[in-house]
């Protein structure tokens, strides 16, 4: 019995922890609470989705050999980093996707900053870059191996092909919304085009850059499987392709579980990284 | 001696559909360290004349002259405060209050001093490292005066500074700033739509007509004030209604 109120008066210090009256103390803990139920829902889905596929695949409800199964794809998944290939495969596809990521960010940042400078530039070039967003950019994949041979390269061009024009739309229209009358003040203070690029086009622009980043992280990765569809030796886009093609799908399961939890982990690198620069409330 | 004149100035502003004539033959003149206001129906030009004092437009026709010299390119002797504060919010409030000084190229410790010491004068001393965001309305546009004569402006435009604000801050602020440029013995442009204001706080007003705008009449404010001048006393002189009546016939035209 002591010991039951002891727990008790644990679970509620921790709950109502920071609280600066008892009502407030109440208040934390119902938002502690409901936070707290997210996160094991959350959880659960992941847990049910995961044994209700185990146990349909070991008592037949689905077939194992074209679903695989959790048990079957966490041996896949410990057999290739004993040899050695989970991490030329991960790497291979990790290094593909930031290289375009990284070249496709910093051109379109180039790009979208050389539009906003000239006007004249900007309205000679829209059609071309309205055009080119709308293009699928998987029908350049041909080219892309022609031009840049059958390897990393031509696989970097996609993904890098596939994130530069939504960097350049997303940013140039951002760099052209910014409050006219901030610009207007730093023009009053006698500020030269560059200063005010720098003291407010960019500042007030990070917000709408990490947006663009958020965005493309995700397609540069489309272009990097994409491209290890098209033509490649390694990669989890190789995997998938070859696991399809020999009908090894517990390889082709691993390669999406493996490629979900890469797309989370670069997302929320840029995520990381929004917070670090922007440190300001918005 | 006359530190601002505007010289039979005419000022087009041209659209792929239209031309708009925001200005013609406008000619008046102020003094140095004179506060004046200009009052009139919206888009009549106050804010044109304002972006011309700050050589932000060159007129399509005239002059406008500031210190015997015709205004070209920005203006480096103006200082000017819009309708809102403006703050930048990545930046806290003293980085603020030195963006002017930044960009003249003019910050060192000696005027990094001076705007700690002009937000102190403000009420606001602690709140230099805090973000705009985390201020009220009155002491942003407080900081916003901060930034504005910590570089020492020799003219301070006001484009309807007080319009954002609530009445109770809006009228604290108003008294505030007219002593603050009162000492510091600035030449002002106010312009408002609020006659009350413009009476309390400035020397003269000019009544502009409608577009394209003119001056169609201007009054000199003398106002019996007992002891020291504040706007809240200068509401209470007697002269101060008549003020008020006749300033408002000549806009009610345009109503």
């Amino acid at each position: 019995m002591f010991m039951f109120k002891r727990l008790k008066d644990i679970y509620n210090e921790v709950l109502t922890k920071g609280a600066v009256t008892e009502e407030h103390g109440e208040y934390l803990k119902r938002m502690r609470l409901k936070d707290f139920s997210i996160k094991v829902l959350q959880l659960m889905i992941l847990i049910v989705f995961t044994v209700g596929w185990e146990l349909a695949a070991k008592y037949r409800i689905v077939d194992p050999f074209i679903t695989s199964y959790p048990t079957e794809i966490m041996k896949t998944i410990y057999k290739m980093a004993l040899n050695g290939q989970l991490f030329k495969h991960v790497w291979t596809t990790v290094y593909e996707t930031l290289a375009g990521f990284s070249i496709g960010a910093g051109s379109g940042l180039l790009i979208a900053i050389t539009l906003w400078w000239s006007d004249y530039l900007s309205r000679i070039f829209e059609p071309y870059i309205v055009v080119l967003n709308a293009l699928p950019k998987m029908a350049l994949g041909p080219i892309l191996i022609i031009w840049l041979g059958n390897g990393s390269q031509a696989i970097i061009g996609m993904a890098l092909l596939i994130s530069v024009i939504v960097t350049i739309m997303m940013v140039y229209n951002g760099f052209r919304e910014t409050d006219k009358n901030k610009v207007k003040l730093l023009k009053t203070l006698g500020a030269s085009r560059l200063q005010i690029f720098k003291k407010v086009v960019l500042p007030e622009n990070l917000p709408t850059i990490f947006a663009a980043l958020k965005v493309n992280i995700g397609l540069s990765l489309v272009g990097t499987i994409v491209g290890e569809f098209l033509v490649s030796q390694a990669g989890l886009g190789y995997l998938i392709v070859y696991g399809g093609q020999v009908f090894k799908l517990s390889l082709v399961m691993t390669s999406v579980i493996i490629l979900s939890i890469l797309a989370g982990v670069l997302y929320y690198l840029i995520v990381w990284l929004e917070k670090r620069v922007i440190k300001w409330e918005q | 001696m006359n530190k601002i004149e505007f010289k039979e100035v005419g000022m087009k502003y041209h659209t792929q559909v239209e031309e708009t004539e925001a200005l013609r033959n406008l000619s008046f003149t102020i003094k140095e360290n004179e506060f004046v206001s200009l009052v009139g129906p919206s888009g009549c030009g106050k804010t044109t004349s304002l972006s011309l004092l700050a050589g932000l437009l060159s007129p399509s026709s005239g002059q406008v002259i500031v210190d015997n010299e015709p205004i070209n390119g920005v203006n480096e002797k103006i200082g000017y405060m819009l309708q809102e504060d403006y703050l930048f919010p990545w930046r806290t409030i003293l980085d603020n209050v030195l963006l002017g000084l930044e960009l003249k190229g003019e910050l060192n410790a000696k005027t990094e001093n001076k705007a700690r010491r002009l937000l102190a004068d403000y009420g606001l001393d602690g709140f230099e490292d805090y973000y705009p965001t985390q201020l009220s309305g009155g002491m942003r546009q407080r900081v916003a005066l901060a930034r504005t004569l910590v570089f020492e402006p020799e003219i301070l435009l006001l484009d309807e500074p007080f319009s954002a604000l609530d009445y109770h801050t809006k009228l604290a602020l108003e008294d505030e700033v007219a002593q603050i440029l009162r000492d510091e013995k600035k030449t002002v442009v106010l312009v408002t739509h609020d006659i009350a204001e413009a009476i309390a706080m400035s020397d003269r007003v000019l009544v502009f007509t409608e577009r394209p705008g003119k001056v169609k009449e201007e009054y000199n404010i003398d106002l019996t004030i007992d002891g020291k001048y504040s706007t809240f006393k200068a509401r209470e002189a007697s002269e101060f209604s008549n003020y008020f009546n006749s300033i408002w016939e000549e806009l009610d035209v345009y109503v």
